[in-house]
């Protein structure tokens, strides 16, 4: 499984290269630059993917207390921070070209932003933890309220930068989408779920490995 | 048929009012005991008022006068001053063991949550009845007139501010570096929360009066409803040992 | 009440498994309580003993395995199984800036006892804390928080009791309070777990050993075959391998 998804990965980013620079068109307004839009959507679109997963698998892991549901869920938020940074580093990479600041205060850029806090929150949790039932529990609870609160916080940010919004440089990424960007950009986000479902699976396997060799360290350590 | 349903619900109807007697039970006795450790209310007090002066001294006179910037000094000192709460609300379970002594009764674990975030919201109305007069009158009068509206926007947040906040602290109150793993938690969830106060505050102070913030009213109440139910359905999983 | 109910455990300990992260604690410990009987549970310091009350008081989850209680799993009736135990350990358990009336009103309040200000005298009067009734017990020195734990039993009237080193820090006086309440409890049917190295003060009244080693009930000695020198004090370590 795991090569079939590493295969694919790379069959995948090369295809993806091929259309970003040879296929797609290089977008009037804003030039090569745009084309870090070809990462930036994706890598939002897979942190998002992995706190949803994420979520699903605490509430698995909390009603029926299995610990594998324990370590998908924490493994897909590891991965799903280096995606959310991804995103939030190619969000300034584009943004000073186009609008000459390295942040602006965007709905779906800070809704990431904050995010990638929750994240790092449920991270620090698990770290000062001790590895156990309990760390599993509270980090699946974390999981849980972050998830339905990034919804409401995706509300409320749009409606901050929207409503009673005085005039502004930085408005909304520019929607001009003609189908050829349209279609390379759908083929970058498979390319970068895939790439995600194959770390996935890679960090579920060491995290498996590593605790299992703890557990056995311990067993024989009881027997002296 | 009708019989047995009629029994599943005054069994149901039972439960929920030994529930709600309990939370009371467990409200007044937090109550109580803050009452006996007054100094907790006073440092929250303090802590309040000081985090305002200090931005009366960090900001410049013009910006000290600009409607935004006061409503945000006003919320971020509620925020502060709340976590004080949060903490102290576990830590004199924790003393004891009075929090096992709890776990122990033949009660639910949501009327424990239910009774100590009630207490949490007491605790932080009280100390904001006294922060918003004050408050008014250090920056020139301009919230005199909104008292009572401030008030109640201050109870409105304490709802969904105690909830999350209560369940985090009890989540948070045996880890290493609690004091500040619980901010860390507790303020990037709040962002909504903290959004619809201070736009509404703002308009509020603006003189506008709340029509036109009347979606992020809806905001507040969606946000407050929401996580009470949640925090109190997932209170029981963080209060196993 | 057929001879099948009369012969059935009060409460029983299905095969728990307990890990504290990857170190295994409790390794698949199978017990049965009947009425009328007190167990002591003998051990070396860390070899579990506190871990498996607080399992079977509901506070912590077993890893694996469950706590059965007149039949059903604990977990199942949580509400009837906690108003059905009661424990004394080496904490206070008791709010110091509140006193011992009012801790004894907030916890009778809890268990919706009947007539609480009356029974509340009582108890504090039959455990001589009288004069302390309006103190804080933060005051108190660490016997009468252990007497005053014994007040609050007296209040809601376990089934079942746990005791984890119950008799430190007790005098004379309070040690025979104790094992008169004891007494009492097991008279009219209840079932006693008891942790102790004081082995004269109980010696008298448990009516069974079990030891706990390296995590298992290694040997359970019934009182008959019990020498008062087997008991904590002339502990061997080499008992665990047979």
């Amino acid at each position: 499984m795991k090569r079939i998804l590493g295969l694919t990965t790379i069959v995948g980013f090369i295809v993806m290269f091929l259309m970003v620079f040879l296929w797609s068109p290089i977008e009037s307004s804003m030039g090569l630059v745009q084309k870090i839009m070809y990462v930036h959507v994706p890598s939002a679109w897979t942190g998002y993917l992995a706190v949803a997963v994420a979520f699903i698998f605490s509430i698995l892991y909390l009603w029926k207390r299995i610990e594998q549901f324990d370590v998908v869920a924490s493994c897909s938020i590891e991965i799903g921070a280096i995606f959310c940074g991804l995103a939030l580093i190619t969000g300034s990479i584009w943004a000073k070209p186009t609008w000459n600041t390295f942040w602006t205060w965007d709905a779906r850029l800070t809704t990431t932003l904050i995010l990638f806090l929750i994240i790092m929150g449920y991270l620090l949790l698990r770290r000062f933890s001790e590895y156990g039932e309990k760390q599993a529990r509270i980090s699946a609870v974390i999981a849980i309220i972050g998830f339905l609160d990034i919804i409401l916080v995706h509300m409320s940010v749009v409606w901050w930068r929207t409503l009673h919004q005085p005039s502004t440089v930085f408005s909304e990424k520019p929607e001009v989408i003609n189908d050829q960007i349209l279609t390379t950009l759908i083929i970058c986000v498979s390319v970068f779920s895939i790439l995600y479902a194959f770390l996935l699976i890679s960090r579920i396997e060491l995290e498996q490995k590593n605790r299992l060799f703890f557990k056995k360290i311990s067993a024989e350590g009881e027997l002296n | 048929m009708s019989q047995m349903a009629s029994i599943e619900l005054t069994n149901r109807q039972f439960l929920l009012q030994r529930m709600i007697s309990n939370a009371w039970t467990i409200f007044l006795k937090d109550l109580k005991l803050d009452y006996r450790r007054v100094e907790n209310f006073f440092s929250m007090l303090f802590f309040s008022l000081v985090i305002l002066l200090v931005f009366t001294f960090a900001l410049s006179p013009e910006q000290t006068k600009n409607i935004g910037i006061l409503c945000g000094v006003f919320w971020i000192s509620f925020l502060l001053s709340g976590i004080l709460s949060l903490g102290k609300s576990f830590s004199l379970e924790r003393e004891n063991s009075c929090l096992d002594a709890l776990l122990i009764s033949p009660i639910s674990r949501g009327s424990i949550f239910l009774g100590k975030m009630l207490a949490n919201m007491a605790m932080i109305i009280v100390v904001q009845l006294i922060v918003i007069p004050i408050f008014g009158v250090l920056f020139n009068g301009v919230v005199f007139d909104h008292v009572a509206i401030f008030i109640f926007i201050s109870f409105m947040a304490s709802i969904g501010f105690s909830s999350l906040g209560t369940l985090l602290a009890g989540m948070t109150s045996d880890i290493r570096f609690k004091e500040i793993l619980l901010p860390i938690l507790l303020f990037p969830l709040l962002v909504p929360l903290l959004l619809a106060c201070v736009k509404i505050s703002q308009s509020i102070l603006a003189g506008e009066g709340l029509s036109p913030v009347v979606d992020w009213f809806r905001l507040l109440a969606g946000f407050d409803l929401i996580f009470l139910i949640i925090s109190y359905l997932t209170f029981e999983f963080v209060m196993e040992v | 009440m057929n001879s099948n109910q009369l012969n059935r455990p009060l409460f029983s300990i299905r095969n728990i498994h307990k890990f504290f992260g990857y170190k295994q604690v409790l390794k698949g410990i199978n017990l049965e309580f009947s009425e009328n009987q007190v167990t002591l549970l003998v051990g070396k310091n860390g070899a579990g003993k506190s871990t498996l009350v607080k399992i079977l008081t509901g506070l912590m989850r077993p890893t694996e395995g469950n706590v059965n209680f007149r039949g059903e799993n604990i977990q199942n009736q949580a509400e009837i199984y906690r108003k059905a135990i009661g424990v004394i350990t080496h904490d206070i358990l008791f709010y110091g800036d509140l006193t011992a009336r009012e801790n004894l009103r907030f916890f009778g309040k809890l268990r919706s006892i009947e007539n609480l200000d009356k029974e509340i005298q009582k108890a504090l009067k039959d455990t001589g804390l009288q004069k302390a009734t309006d103190m804080p017990v933060k005051t108190f020195s660490s016997g009468m928080c252990k007497r005053l734990n014994i007040a609050r039993l007296m209040l809601s009237g376990p089934k079942i009791l746990f005791l984890d080193e119950p008799y430190s820090g007790l005098d004379f006086d309070s040690i025979a309070l104790l094992n008169e309440y004891i007494a009492q409890i097991k008279q009219n049917g209840g079932a006693i777990l008891l942790i102790s190295h004081q082995v004269d003060a109980c010696f008298d009244y448990i009516d069974r050993a079990a030891y706990l080693i390296n995590g298992e009930i290694s040997r359970l000695v019934p009182k008959s075959e019990l020498n008062q020198t087997d008991l904590p004090g002339k502990f061997h370590v080499s008992d665990g391998i047979n």
